[in-house]
């Protein structure tokens, strides 16, 4: 039979984060976990709080948000399974840098922060590995930034709808499988702007279809010259990372 | 570009990078060995976008900008260094490569740490990983505020709390209190993700405010209206 350490291990090697670790390895950090299942609008973690444990997204969906020095409160992005929060947790005597909120009930392994830090002390190569995949966070946020600074709302929104859309029958569709306020949210925008966005992008062949929960573009190469993305082509990651 | 071995004041400032002190004084002599210090001039760049990270750095003085071109050819500037910090350590620890270029603004001495010489030593350093996941979640933070600014907060807010932050980042080598060299108005335009004409505008309010005067140098005129600025309601 599987104990739950084995079962954790199982969720573990499939984590960006972790899947070029040894077995042995894993099962090592599996035993620093435990699972935790949160109802829906419930605190993941707290900004401000003393950083405890990290905490991997298993199924569910959290929001992320951060404040600023003068404790304004403002959404930062939208988290899935496969996502680890609560990196501040490694350092001691920590404290969290951001809120993480569910969006609908979420299970998560929380993984031991200080317990974390020693296992992370003793194996180099694991470190360098998480160091790498950190990395590639921080780099996203970047490229984020870079389109928040250099892409219109209409552009942004084109952008997202490219990442996601599926060639049917000569043209390409997106299925909307969250709420148009939480793909604003997502995005940093209201919803009216949304609206004006999807009403823009009708010039150059988005439209909307099935009450608004499939969007079809006419033509993906237009849409995607029009969001300034020409020159990317087939690099789908610069689609993703554009949002 | 010309380069020399450090000197023993050099040593001692880049022994107080977080991950070069977590080094011990043995492992950071012998790393310093293999050290050397790059001088360059205005508008050299010290790496490019895709160049694999196989150097980590510490800025001695001088102002750099990390700048990001797009496909197009757009620059957009992420960030300006302007006082003496290591950089690019985790990038680079991480093998993987620098996702900005980084370009010199005004003259400078940078300390360059081949990665090969780095992450051997730190392989026999107990617990030095954490020294690098702290510059790791600095960064984050950093990033984390960018990302919030940009998504929040509107062009007049962003561009007062620039210049109050730039101030204070460079007020330990300012001679006086409103004698900071600001970068030129379209490098910070670009900088805080505005258009050149909202910065214009922007700067012509906080100038009607008493904030601020334009001129040729920007010069803040009363901080406090600017904080002011700086916290407004989004």
């Amino acid at each position: 039979m599987i104990n739950d350490i084995e079962r954790i291990a199982g969720v573990l090697r499939f984590a960006t984060y972790f899947r070029t670790w040894p077995q042995e390895d894993i099962l090592e950090l599996a035993g620093l976990c435990d699972w935790v299942r949160l109802d829906a609008d419930t605190a993941m973690i707290s900004s401000g709080q003393p950083a405890l444990a990290l905490y991997l997204i298993v199924n569910g969906h959290v929001e992320l948000s951060f404040e600023d020095r003068s404790g304004k409160s403002g959404l930062i992005d939208l988290l899935g399974n496969g996502q680890l929060v609560g990196e501040c947790a490694l350092v001691p005597e920590g404290c969290y840098a951001v809120s993480v909120r569910t969006l609908e009930a979420t299970t998560a392994i929380r993984i031991d922060g200080p317990g974390f830090s020693d296992f992370l002390a003793d194996h180099f190569d694991c470190a360098l590995t998480m160091m790498s995949a950190m990395t590639e966070r921080l780099c996203q946020m970047l490229r984020q930034a870079e389109e928040l600074k250099c892409r219109s709302a209409a552009q942004r929104l084109g952008i997202y709808l490219l990442a996601d859309a599926v060639a049917i029958d000569g043209v390409y569709e997106t299925p909307l499988t969250i709420e148009k306020s939480a793909l604003a949210r997502k995005l940093g925008m209201t919803s009216e702007t949304i609206s004006r966005a999807l009403k823009k992008l009708v010039d150059v062949g988005v439209t909307q279809h099935s009450n608004g929960h499939i969007i079809r573009i006419a033509n993906a190469e237009i849409l995607a010259e029009w969001c300034g993305l020409a020159g990317n082509d087939g690099d789908e990651n610069a689609f993703k990372t554009a949002v | 570009m010309r380069s020399r071995p450090l000197s023993e004041t050099e040593r001692d400032l880049v022994a107080t990078a977080p991950l070069f002190s977590a080094l011990g004084e043995e492992r950071f002599r012998d790393l310093v060995g293999k050290c050397r210090v790059e001088c360059h001039a205005v508008g050299e760049y010290l790496f490019q976008a895709g160049d694999i990270a196989d150097h980590l750095y510490f800025l001695l003085f001088g102002q750099l900008r990390l700048v990001r071109i797009s496909a197009q050819g757009e620059e957009t500037v992420m960030h300006f260094l302007t006082r003496a910090c290591a950089f690019a350590e985790a990038i680079s620890l991480a093998g993987r490569a620098y996702p900005v270029n980084c370009e010199v603004m005004e003259e400078c001495e940078i300390v360059v740490v081949p990665r090969d010489a780095c992450v051997a030593l730190l392989r026999s350093t107990p617990r030095v990983a954490t020294d690098v996941l702290v510059s790791l979640i600095e960064w984050e933070r950093f990033l984390l505020d960018e990302v919030y600014q940009l998504r929040h907060t509107k062009p007049l807010q962003r561009i007062a709390s620039f210049l109050i932050d730039f101030e204070d980042r460079s007020g330990e080598q300012s001679v006086g209190v409103n004698a900071v060299a600001y970068p030129e108005k379209r490098q910070i335009a670009s900088r805080i993700g505005v258009t050149p004409e909202t910065f214009s505008r922007s700067l012509r309010k906080l100038e009607a405010a008493g904030a601020i005067a334009k001129g040729p140098h920007l010069k803040i005129l009363d901080r406090h209206i600017l904080e002011q600025s700086a916290q407004m309601a989004g």
